[in-house]
């Protein structure tokens, strides 16, 4: 690894941007991703701040199965980003597509729809539906552990 | 004094008159109205207006040989819903739209074209709501025949 991507990936774990994307969730994983800005538990004391644009995002936190209509505009978000970018597939429908699996509106599950575009993207999945906000910063910190 | 359940219902029956095709109440708080689509309009703007209740949403749903449309209104005073249903044959999908006289209706009408393919004649804006851009014209994925090939 070169010294700038050792660089890049210090900038990341210390305060991971990231940018939410709905690639056709039913809005509870949205509400749970909002919650962690809450006072509660107030993920920005940690670093992580919501970005408006996925070019300043260090992660994708992307909620939902993809659908026809989000898949080819997932791609572009994701393409958009600068890398290393991790993509976070929040909740049982991004991770595995869930009941909606043999809907019509099914357009590949969110992990299939992004390596298309970087086969070596760094993908990690936190199930649930939908995850608790707990679940979501461990799972987000012990990724970040990992990088 | 307000009017209670038994009296809003006396109500509704008396603006309904005789254009009901069918009238079920299988419980004390729903009633099932099925009219003629050919009334459908007239009667959605009765209930809406003149009856005073407030549109919640609709339903749209393939029967086998018929298509049929369930418009659901509320009466919140008495805590009443009435389901103005309609019946359309497959091969004659048209029912004329009530959002001329009920403008929430608007977008639900819409979805049900995409996604039954009911077409609703008089709708001031049919195009497409919810299917993806590039879904095939006249695929409604919510018909029975419709298979998924996912
Ligand atoms: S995982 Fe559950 S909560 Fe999240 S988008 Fe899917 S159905 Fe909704």
């Amino acid at each position: 690894m070169s010294v700038l991507d050792k660089v890049k990936l210090w900038g990341l774990k210390k305060s991971p941007w990231v940018y939410h994307v709905n690639t056709g969730a039913c809005n509870n994983c949205d509400i749970e991703v909002l919650e962690l800005l809450t006072p509660r538990f107030d993920v920005e004391r940690l670093g992580v701040l919501l970005a408006c644009s996925p070019r300043h995002a260090d992660a994708l936190l992307v909620t939902g199965i993809c659908t026809r209509q989000a898949r080819p505009r997932l791609q572009e978000i994701y393409r958009q980003t600068a890398k290393p970018c991790l993509v976070v597939c929040l909740g049982a429908c991004a991770c595995t597509a869930g009941i909606f699996h043999d809907a019509w509106h099914f357009a590949g599950p969110v992990d299939e729809v992004i390596r298309e575009v970087d086969p070596d993207a760094k993908i990690i999945y936190i199930p649930g539906c939908p995850p608790k906000p707990e679940a979501m910063i461990a799972g987000i910190a012990k990724a970040l552990q990992d990088l | 004094m307000a009017e209670d359940l038994e009296q809003t219902i006396q109500r509704l029956k008396e603006l309904a008159g005789d254009v009901p095709l069918g009238w079920d109440r299988p419980r004390p708080k729903r009633v099932y109205i099925a009219v003629d689509k050919k009334d459908a309009r007239e009667f959605a703007r009765m209930l809406f207006e003149d009856f005073g209740a407030r549109f919640a949403t609709a339903t749209g749903t393939d029967i086998g040989e018929e298509l049929e449309v369930v418009y659901h209104f509320e009466c919140d005073a008495v805590g009443l819903v009435i389901n103005m249903r309609e019946r359309t044959p497959k091969g004659d999908p048209v029912v004329p739209s009530i959002t001329p006289v009920v403008p929430a209706a608007d977008w639900i009408e819409r979805e049900m074209n995409d996604l039954v393919g009911i077409v609703f004649d008089g709708h001031p804006d049919p195009r497409r709501l919810i299917l993806a851009d590039d879904w095939p014209d006249g695929v409604y994925p919510l018909r029975r025949d419709k298979k998924n090939d996912a």
